[in-house]
């Protein structure tokens, strides 16, 4: 990474610290100095998690040069008796994590002392980006959380891979129930990093399938197969052919077929839709939006022109071909910059960079940047699934 | 309770018993760094820093600065803290140079850099050399400073974006620590206007075109505690002398300024400051009555610790329990360049008080003491992160007071009462009277 005009990509601790803070029922101590704990509670409010169960130790350069963790201990006594949490989610800062401070050895003894689970976070921000750390914090959820069982609730099922920095996941998440309602009347148990609390992820085990929304939760998907028996179906259902396909591999799971008449309505509007004109189309956005949106692109046979991830792609287990991550801002910047009478399909940074001969539509919920060229996505309106295929199709027929 | 340090135990920020924030938690100096630096026309800032800090510290004011590139990143991950962020640093640096060709750039460091212990101020040297440009090194670790050392350190830092100058304007001053808009209201303004003093130039609230000719200048005026560093910076580097002109509680102490002022300047005492003063202490005095004997609990004080309550306790008061979230780098200063007061102030409050010492209490904590402690008065405790500036001159004076319920204005009319940020509550028993006073005094 080179120097950084918009905005660095956040790491693995913060996204340790977003998904430990959709637990109702657990405390989220930060182990560092208090002005970041400031910035997180500034941001994570921002994206709308409750942050009143964020707190901090702060720390002094005595604290750290003569090791001393009682800061930690005083805090942790604190947060288990003026909460009274399931789970204490401790996140040391980067600088622990550089002088090596042994913050799971201290959660370690100090178990003894509090009636909370202490449940300690490695990362330290240096794991990577936050691809990197949905990867690793859910999988250590799921693993720490999660009893192994071999009983099943039928008709029921689990989300995996719901990012709160990621502005359409709610809107992904509530579009998979939909489905799952009308094809199965199914219902969901858990729904990985959406907001919950940590009793109903120790049950999730027992849901008839897992539904994955993104890469990054994989590794946790392939635990509770293994620990639980639990199927998973991988990838979310992007397009039309897409929620099909997903529709009958979620059926096949579960030993049902979808309801007939969603099916028959899918195919009817996928039917529907025809492009005026045939333009290159590129998508900027995370992995598996990118990956998921281009298939919707070779349904209508739109050609893709750049397919650029915003993370990086070291999570990804055999990512889709054409799919790149620049390595500097400004690769990604020129990627921007040179499209030229495409439709384009981009965050809001992206879609500011590109020339007015594109047709653009953001695909985050931010107004900034935004203009007349640009019709948005707000979080409230989903990528995946038939109404993210209906949305994303009218757009790229050029009808809207 | 039983953890809380009294001030008598207390020599530096370490020894303050700190309790885990919950709510509320104080900004960085990494974030009141940005904050001054959005002040200062043409700075190109570059912040370096894990991704954390610097994903945090870009989505600060970025609605209101679409695509205004003049703050940056320069990211470090784990081999740059193996094996050191120099070679990093130069590759990001010369991508700004030959995209964006700034004049001046402020490199400011975050707590990771600190640690690793890459030499960011030789690195600067160098780029300054290599590009012919001042780099200047802005340092922000909240480890080992508060929040506030993030505008002491890029006020700081403003002193090598000067130019050596040929001659000091005559009755031309710099007025450091205030805003330009929040100065033109305020009697200093006025004052140096009517005795024909002209302002040249604020800072940190300027330009980098300002900044440049700063040095012609020939008095700067000091308004804040925080910016007495670049004032002894701009004398050792130019020659030009500095007056204090803080904050103060105590009128004689005010006056005593105003005169040292106007003496640097080489001018008579104005009559309008002399009047000034006797109404300040007129402001004072008809409080005397109803402060006397009262306990009290106190936040981060407008002007420094030790003046404020030996003020309140020749007043009559007695300190119980009282917040300072700068202690350390107050007393750095003040001890360097008002040692033997400093020394004084802090003895006159010991003689008659031992007040527990407190950095950041919750909302929740303070209610706790409260019903421990009892105090008759609870005056800004809990206001954390105050941004504004305090006004120079009596003016800051009348307003604490008037806070507190004292009359306002020369002729002493109905005065405007203390809000809920200063809520009153006499216990008026005898019994708890004499509890507060045997734990207050010494």
């Amino acid at each position: 990474m080179s120097l950084i005009r918009y905005r660095p990509i956040p790491s693995d601790r913060m996204t340790a610290i977003w998904t430990f803070l959709g637990f109702r029922d657990g405390v989220v101590l930060e182990y560092g100095p208090a002005g970041t704990t400031n910035f997180a509670k500034r941001y994570m409010s921002g994206i709308g998690l409750d942050t009143d169960r964020l707190v901090c130790t702060h720390i002094g350069q005595e604290d750290i040069i003569m090791g001393n963790v009682s800061r930690l201990e005083r805090a942790l006594e604190a947060a288990d008796r003026d909460f009274s949490p399931r789970v204490i989610f401790v996140v040391p800062s980067s600088l622990l994590a550089v002088v090596g401070s042994d913050i799971a050895g201290v959660c370690h003894y100090m178990q003894e002392h509090v009636r909370a689970k202490l449940i300690s976070y490695d990362g330290g921000g240096f794991v990577g980006d936050f691809s990197a750390g949905l990867s690793k914090v859910y999988s250590e959820l799921v693993k720490e959380l999660v009893t192994p069982t071999d009983e099943v609730i039928p008709d029921t099922y689990n989300i995996l891979g719901v990012s709160a920095n990621t502005p359409s996941a709610g809107a992904d998440a509530a579009e998979l129930r939909a489905l799952m309602d009308e094809a199965f009347k199914a219902k969901q148990i858990f729904c990985l990093g959406d907001t919950g609390s940590t009793k109903e992820l120790e049950g999730a085990g027992r849901a008839a399938v897992n539904l994955v929304l993104r890469a990054e939760a994989l590794p946790a998907a392939k635990w509770l197969e293994k620990h639980c028996m639990t199927p998973y179906i991988y990838p979310a259902p992007y397009g039309f052919e897409g929620t099909l396909n997903w529709l009958f591999a979620v059926g096949n799971a579960v030993g049902k077929s979808p309801a007939a008449e969603l099916v028959s309505d899918i195919r009817r509007r996928e039917g529907e839709v025809s492009a005026d004109t045939v333009r290159p189309v590129s998508i900027f956005g995370e992995y598996d939006q990118v990956a998921g949106l281009s298939g919707l692109l070779r349904e209508m046979n739109m050609p893709a022109a750049s397919l650029v991830c915003s993370h990086s792609l070291s999570r990804i287990q055999a990512p889709t071909e054409g799919i790149i991550a620049p390595k500097t801002e400004k690769e990604w910047m020129q990627i921007a910059e040179s499209l030229c009478g495409q439709f384009v399909l981009a965050d809001e940074d992206a879609a500011g960079l590109c020339r007015r001969d594109n047709k653009v539509l953001t695909l985050t919920g931010s107004s900034e940047g935004n203009h007349d060229r640009h019709r948005e996505v707000s979080s409230e309106q989903p990528l995946v699934g038939l109404r993210g295929a209906e949305r994303i199709s009218e757009f790229l027929s050029g009808r809207s | 309770m039983e953890s809380l340090k009294r001030l008598s135990h207390i020599h530096s920020m370490a020894d303050i018993t700190s309790e885990p924030y919950k709510y509320v938690c104080p900004h960085c100096p990494l974030y009141m760094s940005k904050r001054v630096l959005q002040k200062i026309d043409g700075a190109y800032t570059v912040f370096l820093g894990v991704p954390e800090c610097t994903f945090y510290i870009s989505n600060i004011g970025r609605a209101s600065e679409p695509g205004d590139f003049r703050f940056f990143s320069i990211v470090t991950d784990w081999q740059d803290v193996t094996f050191g962020a120099q070679k990093k640093i130069k590759a990001a640096f010369r991508e700004l140079m030959e995209d964006y060709h700034p004049t001046a750039v402020f490199l400011v460091t975050s707590c990771i850099l600190e640690i690793t212990g890459d030499d960011i101020d030789s690195i600067a040297e160098n780029l300054s050399t290599e590009y012919g440009i001042p780099v200047s090194v802005v340092h922000t670790e909240h480890f080992k400073m508060s929040g506030k050392s993030g505008i002491q350190n890029v006020c700081t830092a403003c002193a090598d974006l000067m130019r050596e100058v040929s001659a000091h304007e005559e009755m031309s001053v710099n007025i450091l620590g205030q805003d330009r808009a929040d100065f033109s209201e305020q009697e200093l303004s006025g004052i140096l206007g009517k005795a024909g003093v002209s302002v040249r130039g604020f800072i940190p609230d300027t330009s980098i075109e300002e900044l440049q000719n700063a040095a012609a200048a020939s008095l700067n005026i000091v308004t804040d505690l925080y910016s007495v560093p670049l004032a002894e910076k701009m004398e050792e580097l130019f020659g030009i002398p500095y007056a204090l002109f803080l904050p103060h509680i105590d009128p004689d102490i005010m006056l005593r300024d105003y005169e040292d002022l106007f003496g640097k300047l080489g001018l008579l005492l104005p009559d309008e400051v002399l009047k000034r003063a006797k109404s300040a202490k007129r402001t004072v005095q008809s409080l005397a009555e109803m402060l006397e004997g009262r306990t009290y609990f106190a936040g981060q004080p407008f002007t420094m610790l030790y003046e404020f309550h030996a003020f309140l306790i020749r007043l009559g008061m007695v300190p119980l329990l009282i917040q300072t979230q700068e202690f350390g780098e107050e007393q750095a200063i003040l001890s360097r360049i008002l040692p033997e007061e400093n020394a004084a102030m802090r003895c006159a409050v010991l003689e008659k008080a031992d007040p527990y010492v407190v950095m950041d209490p919750e909302e929740s904590t303070i209610e706790e003491y409260r019903k421990l402690l009892h105090p008759d008065m609870v005056i800004g405790l809990g206001a954390r992160n105050k941004h504004e500036q305090t006004p120079c001159g009596f003016g800051g004076i009348d307003t604490f007071f008037s806070s507190l319920g004292a009359p306002t204005g020369d002729e002493h009319g109905p005065g405007k009462r203390g809000g809920e940020r200063y809520p009153h509550k006499r216990h008026e028993t005898h019994e708890s009277r004499g509890t507060h006073e045997r734990r207050g005094r010494r």
